[in-house]
């Protein structure tokens, strides 16, 4: 079953931006891109050639293949709804430490161009992630503290049953995470074309052809990754195998349609705010922990 | 042991006779480096692998002296750290210095550096007080001499005195602590068995191995000592020598009971260490002082797994003591050999562009390829990044943390601040290394010297990529060396949690692999793909601007600014600006100037008080001799009464 999920999730992760790109469509009231359009557009990608900036080093060809190595990595530990294909004892410090990895590559490749415009997302990047580390580090705790398990997989498996305002807490601040991690309103805006606006999408601007395929399908992974640890908090607990694969695939694109409507009602927040918004969402996580201390 | 003291006394010999070479000098240098080092290296090696205890006892006694010695894991370890590196600094230091003076000057550094190493060695032998004083205060007079290689330049000169000064302070301590150790006795040897030393004792150990090892806030030295030096010289000094205040810090351990105080202490002074540290090294500009204050952050990291492992102890939690001090002396190997290949690293970047400013690099990559390679290696490392090094001993760190949570809850809180604080070091590292690698290796040249750049002697990159190697090698045995590090401490250790944290770290070891063969496969499938088609080269994307200047990329200052902004009030930022004024802008100019704020605000200003209260003691000097007769005549008239009281 979890066999099952894990190579499920590496085939569905483009539909979720598919999704959500409906959504935005829904509420502008147009039809919008086909729903499976990454697909299309990944499978248009790797029949091209490429092309480099001659500033570039080996660091930018290097960069694309860590991008998708780290979540295939990380899928091995994220339980998708229940259980997860492997676990350790501390096996999310991992699954952060690879999204650091990635982080740590992608923003070399983004220096590596030698664009003042790539600089920028890179110091931008950092900056949030600065902040965004540590508020997945001590929601992750809490969660630890509550369930007294050291493992994704036994955390999530034992969480039905447990205090309801911790998990409401921890929700929150890993949604806000997961929105900083994966350059979406409001901290960042994905559909942005001017570049001095982007974060995210200005480190990959010199990427092309299959290069830029591997990032936007490791993007795709690391939102199902992420998503997945979000929806894992919340689907119910069912005996049934096929039931939990139907509810938790159920849980990830409500999940994209949630955050294709946050992305239509809201717009992004001044890019100096950021760092306050997001330490609100620390405050949330600690807050969760101090629920717990009695 | 016959071997390894005959290693030491050959290196102690040699130093003295390089100066008859008149010619050879270098290539005899390293020859005898390497056969004193090679020695060392067989025996640690063979004391690691045993677990046997070496000892030798010369009856030699003076007072409180004895000539006490003993090989033990622990030593053991941290001699092959040194063992391992020096003959490839060794080999480094002769290339590099030849490029800064002749051949004849360069015989007294070549002498000290074989006495640095001997003394070290020697250090870590020793069982006796006085003969461990010894050897402390040779490490850190050849360090100091080694320092002031350049000594013509007021930099440098001013930068030696500040060490002499710390390294000075830091054994006064020490000297207090080993008498009150003694209490009286005729030798002063160190215990065999546990002994009960009040907490106030333990802080003068604390303060003085402290000093050496640059805990915050005894660190101020650091900054100032390791951009002066030559880079091998900084190499060695922040890749072994500051770890000998570690091994002090172990050393004492060995013969203390560990307590609750001591143990939450040195977490504490570990993450205040580590947190300032990397917060410093990320803002600074000049790639020797940054590369400095990431040192004074590793050793806030291994200082916070010592203090786990001692909280464990007070516990009798025996599975976190273990994690807590796995997690420091795999981290004490991990960061001696990372930090000595950057600091190898930033020295081939200082002989070929002629600075050490990160805003003036740019584009060494391609130019400087081994040493990039070498430089992005270590930099992976040290930001703790899986699947390299550092993330085996952080995430021993961690564990022990989590341990801490589940088995421990009276101390919650202090496991959530420690793992949250290891989090955001994690951040500010990757910061951090970016930039120093991102901004001088990366991009375009900054300025007119990155741009004519060249690769250095194939005797500087060499020893950089054999120390990568030794990581990766060190990477391959790390499960193995868990039940090494068990027995080097072995107050502490229990054959269970032994078996608990190696296989946990076989786990990540296989999980490595699987990541480097699935990039290997992903890497393979686009070449696959892209084999027959076009791939053209052109200008990096400029949003049709069309003079595009390599100064307009981001430097490392513009880098680090959105960090800058959050960690305001932690930094004190002198800013110097004058803004373009009129409609055709004339002169202006943006200068940032971070200092130290503990020399700054502590420091500088304590010393001036003494100095002020001390010059006011002036008075009894008159110049006049028979003031100074007088006084003699009172002094020996109050002790004459002292005497009968």
């Amino acid at each position: 079953m979890s066999l099952l999920l894990f190579c499920l999730s590496l085939v569905l992760a483009p539909l979720l931006f598919g999704i959500i790109n409906k959504t935005k469509a829904f509420f502008g009231g147009r039809r919008g891109r086909p729903l499976f359009q990454l697909y299309f557009d990944l499978i248009k990608l790797l029949k091209k050639g490429g092309v480099y900036s001659k500033t570039t080093t080996s660091i930018f060809r290097i960069s694309p293949l860590v991008a998708v190595a780290t979540p295939i990595i990380a899928f091995f530990f994220i339980p998708f709804g229940r259980a997860s294909l492997l676990s350790f004892s501390g096996d999310f410090i991992l699954v952060i430490y690879l999204l650091a990895l990635s982080r740590f590559f992608y923003v070399l490749a983004a220096l590596d161009t030698g664009s003042s415009f790539e600089g920028m997302g890179g110091s931008r990047e950092l900056q949030f992630s600065t902040i965004a580390e540590p508020i997945s580090i001590v929601s992750l705790l809490s969660l630890v503290i509550q369930t007294q398990k050291l493992s994704l997989s036994s955390i999530y498996t034992g969480i039905s049953g447990t205090n309801v305002l911790v998990i409401l807490f921890v929700l929150a601040a890993l949604f806000m995470v997961f929105l900083i991690e994966n350059c979406r309103i409001p901290f960042d805006d994905p559909n942005t074309h001017l570049e001095l606006t982007m974060i995210h999408e200005v480190m990959i601007l010199d990427h092309s052809g299959v290069d830029l395929a591997y990032l936007l399908y490791g993007s795709a992974l690391k939102f199902w990754g992420l998503g997945a640890l979000i929806v894992g908090l919340i689907i119910p607990h069912v005996e049934s195998p096929l039931l939990s694969v139907i509810i938790f695939l159920g849980g990830m694109f409500l999940l994209s349609v949630f955050v294709g409507i946050i992305e239509s009602i809201i717009a992004r927040i001044r890019l100096t705010k950021v760092p306050h918004l997001a330490f609100t969402a620390l405050s949330f996580a600690i807050l969760s922990i101090i629920f717990q201390l009695r | 042991m016959i071997v390894f003291l005959i290693a030491i006394f050959w290196l102690l010999v040699s130093s003295c006779a390089v100066f008859l070479f008149k010619r050879k000098g270098a290539s005899f240098f390293i020859a005898s480096n390497a056969i004193g080092a090679v020695l060392a290296l067989v025996v640690s090696l063979y004391v690691l692998i045993s677990g046997d205890k070496l000892i030798f006892n010369l009856p030699w006694q003076l007072p409180l002296f004895s000539f006490k010695c003993e090989l033990d894991r622990l030593s053991a370890l941290f001699s092959l750290l040194i063992s391992a590196i020096s003959p490839l600094l060794a080999i480094y230091g002769s290339s590099y210095l030849k490029h800064i003076k002749k051949e004849e000057e360069l015989k007294s550094s070549f002498c000290f550096f074989n006495i640095l190493v001997a003394s070290m060695l020697t250090l870590l032998i020793a069982r006796n007080s006085l003969f461990f004083l010894l050897a402390w205060e040779g490490m850190s007079f050849a360090s100091f001499f080694l320092l002031t290689f350049e000594s013509e330049k007021v930099q440098v000169r001013r930068a030696g005195f500040y060490y002499l000064l710390a390294t000075q302070i830091g054994t006064s301590f020490l000297l207090v602590f080993f008498l009150l150790l003694g209490r009286g006795e005729n030798i002063l040897d160190f215990p065999d068995k546990i002994t009960p030393i009040s907490t106030g004792v333990l802080i003068l150990a604390l303060l003085g191995f402290g000093t050496k090892a640059g805990f915050f806030p005894l660190h101020v030295w650091l900054p100032e000592a390791h951009p002066a030096a030559p880079s091998h010289v900084s190499a060695i000094m922040s890749g072994a020598m500051i770890k000998m205040g570690i091994y002090g810090i172990l050393r004492v351990l060995t013969f203390t009971e560990p307590t609750l105080f001591l143990g939450a202490l040195l977490i504490v002074i570990g993450l205040i260490t580590a947190l300032f540290g990397i917060l410093f090294a990320s803002q600074e500009g000049d790639i020797k002082r940054c590369l400095a204050y990431s040192s004074i952050e590793n050793i806030g990291v291994i200082g916070v797994g010592i203090g786990l492992g001692v909280l464990g102890g007070a516990m009798h939690n025996s599975l976190i003591s273990l994690l807590g001090f796995s997690g420091a002396l795999l981290h004490v190997l991990n960061h001696g050999f990372a930090k000595t290949i950057l600091f190898l690293g930033a020295g081939a970047i200082l002989q070929k562009t002629n600075t050490r400013l990160l805003d003036q690099l740019g584009g060494l990559f391609s130019k400087m390829k081994k040493t990039a390679v070498a430089f992005l290696f270590a930099s992976l490392m040290l930001s703790a990044l899986f699947p390299l090094g550092c993330f085996f001993s952080e995430f021993l760190l961690y564990r022990g943390g989590l341990q801490g949570i589940i088995s421990v809850p009276q101390y919650l809180f202090l496991f959530i601040v420690l793992i949250t604080a290891l989090a955001s070091l994690g951040t500010l590292a990757t910061a951090t290394f970016t930039k120093c690698f991102g901004i001088a290796f990366l991009g375009e040249s900054r300025s007119e010297a990155a741009q004519i750049a060249t690769e250095v002697d194939k005797k500087m990159w060499i020893p950089m990529l054999i120390i990568c190697i030794y990581s990766i090698v060190l990477l391959a045995f790390t499960p193995s060396l868990i039940l090494i590090f068990a027995s080097a401490m072995p107050n502490f250790f229990d054959p269970i949690s032994v078996i608990v944290v190696k296989k946990i770290m076989q786990i990540i070891l296989l999980i490595s692999i699987a990541f480097i063969v699935l990039a290997f496969i992903l890497y393979f499938l686009r070449y696959h793909l892209l084999r027959k088609r076009d791939i053209s080269f052109g200008p990096t994307w400029d949003c049709g601007y069309l003079k595009t200047t390599p100064k307009m990329q981001y430097n490392g200052t513009s880098f680090v600014q959105p960090l800058r902004e959050i960690f305001k009030t932690f930094l004190q930022i002198r800013v110097n600006v004058l803004k373009p004024q009129k409609v055709f802008p004339e002169t202006s100019y943006f200068s940032l100037r971070i200092a130290d704020p503990v020399l700054q605000f502590f420091y500088i200003p304590l010393f001036k008080g003494v100095e002020k209260g001390v010059l006011k003691l002036r008075i009894i000097q008159m110049g006049k001799l028979q003031f100074y007769i007088l006084y003699m005549f009172l002094t020996l008239l109050v002790l004459f009464i002292w005497s009968f009281w």
